[in-house]
């Protein structure tokens, strides 16, 4: 019998591709404007002065300034913004990736409560920062503070002293940081072949036996994935300081990370982008650095690390 | 059949007691929250972490709020002006329906077009996701305020409608993956009875991926809703809901409303208020649909 030709989807017709064309000129005309003319200017606008203040009339920064500052007349800024982001990525990767795998491992057991701890992991990712921010900040203050004092006789300034700001702001984060990694590292557990926890258990293996030898690598390529997102996030990550610290009217520089510094550096100039191009600047900087950091990573993590089977 | 549970094991028993706490203090920072919204501001110094008294039960602090919102407490370029809680609450969902519908929609006839049709093109725009998703460029905020005024876009209420109208992210990944594991036979078929591409697409294929497309749509207006901080930098005289609470929770004025009664924004119960506002209708639509919303959820982001 002879077979019906079938005509794929835009078989090269001028209708087809005139739809086709028609559907992707505002999608494509978005993109080169708001990612490629964006990040072009924002390469040059780190280049650039302007005199008088305004956006009005530029040239060439021709001594760097807009770079030196950094090494100047900001450079405790720089420094600390560095330091404290290097030490919260730290502190997320020691303590936050653990949990979340060890959560993600409780939840694939099936233990008791299970499904509600699922729920409940995932729920400080769809409430806003904003408003846990507030809550926390709020309890922090009036509740936690009170307890202390009345029960053990401390008093604890978490927002004002310098030697638990950073802690308490970490606190948070590490806290509402399980939603999306606890749900993916969940669903791919769930794709290990039983018959390879059953051996194990077979064997005698205990948990941390079962969960090192078995889950972890075959959760490999999901860890790997958020790895490289933390990494490539380290510096533009703002661990919700805005709203934890006074709606942005102090920056103490204990706590401000090199994210936040970057975005409060940009709003506080309210449109005015003659008095931006620092930032500019610095991003640019910092992009240098991360982009190689970032596949470097890649490569580590895929060289040396388990491989699925 | 049903799996039973595992036996518990030193890890897992840890982990029980971890999670347990967690749920504690999540639990118990939101009650705290809703405690807050029912005292006044002559009562939370004497009690500042139980629920009132019945008999002192009040929702003044919802007043306070709404009145926050008539001072002029939002300070743009042409000086202080007042945004009534009503402009707040329709901006909140201008931005957050409109900027989440076009994001997914451009991103679900991109993907569409760059999986089904076989051009050279196709392959760019795959790649072009996949290279922006990979390389991480910081601090471009400053560049993108200034294509904004030039485009006279910056600090407009529908300037989201074209920021938002891009197509590169995992999702992309998401759809272009759904209509890639759909058979080509569909297509074939309706053009051989005489069907154009714009009754394939939209009859044919879009019908067939809509809960994933309800999916990534709830997921990206919860996102919106949430956001502070575009409209902050990019549309700071139009604030939404949660803009507002951000506003709010640095001030520390005491109001007198018009029935002669005070609140003092310094106390955390207004702000507790307007969390509660801002926070409600994101734990219904999650409470109603996390079966969907996370069940959905693989490392694709989302599954169909």
């Amino acid at each position: 019998m002879e077979k019906t030709k079938r005509a794929p989807l835009g078989q090269n017709t001028v209708k087809s591709k005139l739809f086709y064309a028609l559907l992707l000129f505002i999608p494509t005309l978005q993109f080169i404007v708001f990612y490629i003319v964006v990040h072009v200017n924002s390469f040059t606008l780190a280049f650039k002065v302007f005199p008088d203040g305004t956006a009005r009339a530029w040239e060439w920064d021709k001594a760097f300034s807009n770079f030196t500052v950094w090494f100047n007349a900001d450079k405790v800024r720089f420094l600390s913004a560095i330091s404290v982001s290097l030490r919260a990525y730290l502190i997320s990767l020691i303590v936050g990736v653990p949990l979340g795998l060890f959560f993600s491992y409780y939840l694939f057991k099936r233990m008791p409560g299970a499904k509600f701890f699922r729920v409940i992991l995932f729920m400080p990712s769809i409430i806003s920062a904003a408003v846990l921010g507030v809550i926390y900040k709020m309890v922090t203050d009036n509740v936690v503070r009170d307890l202390l004092d009345q029960w053990f006789g401390l008093s604890v300034n978490f927002w004002g002293d310098v030697r638990y700001r950073f802690g308490t702001i970490m606190f948070f984060s590490v806290f509402v940081s399980f939603g999306t990694s606890v749900l993916m590292y969940t669903n791919k557990m769930t794709s290990i072949p039983p018959e390879m926890l059953e051996s194990a258990q077979l064997d005698g293996a205990s948990g941390i036996k079962e969960f090192w030898y078995i889950v972890l690598p075959q959760t490999y390529s999901i860890f790997t994935v958020f790895m490289i997102q933390s990494i490539a996030g380290c510096f533009s990550n703002q661990y919700s300081v805005m709203m934890l610290l006074d709606g942005g009217y102090s920056e103490p520089t204990d706590a401000t990370p090199m994210g936040y510094m970057l975005w409060h550096g940009v709003e506080k100039q309210a449109g005015n982008v003659a008095l931006m191009t620092p930032y500019a600047a610095l991003g640019v900087m910092i992009t240098v650095v991360i982009v190689p950091v970032t596949f470097l990573a890649r490569y580590l993590l895929n060289r040396f690390g388990w491989k699925e089977e | 059949m049903k799996r039973k549970h595992d036996k518990f094991s030193p890890l897992t028993v840890i982990m029980l007691i971890v999670l347990v706490l967690y749920c504690l203090t999540l639990f118990g920072m939101l009650l705290w929250a809703v405690m807050q919204i029912f005292k006044d501001s002559y009562e939370f110094p004497y009690n500042r972490i139980w629920f009132p008294k019945l008999k002192d039960f009040t929702l003044v602090n919802f007043s306070g709020m709404i009145e926050y919102a008539d001072m002029e407490w939002l300070v743009t370029m042409k000086g202080s002006r007042s945004v009534p809680i009503t402009e707040i609450i329709f901006n909140s969902i201008v931005y957050s329906v409109g900027g989440a519908f076009i994001h997914v929609l451009v991103t679900c006839i991109v993907a569409y077009l760059a999986s089904k049709y076989k051009y050279w093109y196709s392959r760019i725009l795959y790649g072009t996701v996949i290279i922006v998703m990979i390389i991480p460029v910081v601090g471009s905020q400053a560049s993108e305020i200034e294509i904004l005024t030039k485009l006279g876009l910056y600090n407009t209420r529908y300037s989201f409608v074209v920021l938002k109208a891009g197509f590169v992210g995992i999702y992309f990944l998401v759809f272009y993956e759904m209509f890639r594991s759909i058979p080509n036979a569909y297509s074939e078929a309706a053009m051989i009875d005489g069907a154009n591409d714009w009754y394939v697409m939209v009859r044919i294929y879009m019908p067939l991926i809509r809960n994933v497309f309800m999916t990534v749509f709830l997921i990206t207006f919860i996102t919106f809703w949430n956001d502070y901080q575009m409209p902050l930098l990019y549309m700071p005289d139009y604030p939404t809901l949660s803009y507002f609470l951000f506003k709010l929770q640095t001030s520390s004025k005491a109001i007198e409303l018009a029935d002669g009664r005070f609140v003092d924004l310094s106390y955390p119960t207004v702000k507790m208020a307007a969390t509660v506002v801002l926070m409600t209708p994101i734990l219904i639509i999650f409470i109603t649909l996390h079966d969907k919303l996370m069940g959905n959820l693989t490392i694709g982001g989302v599954k169909g």
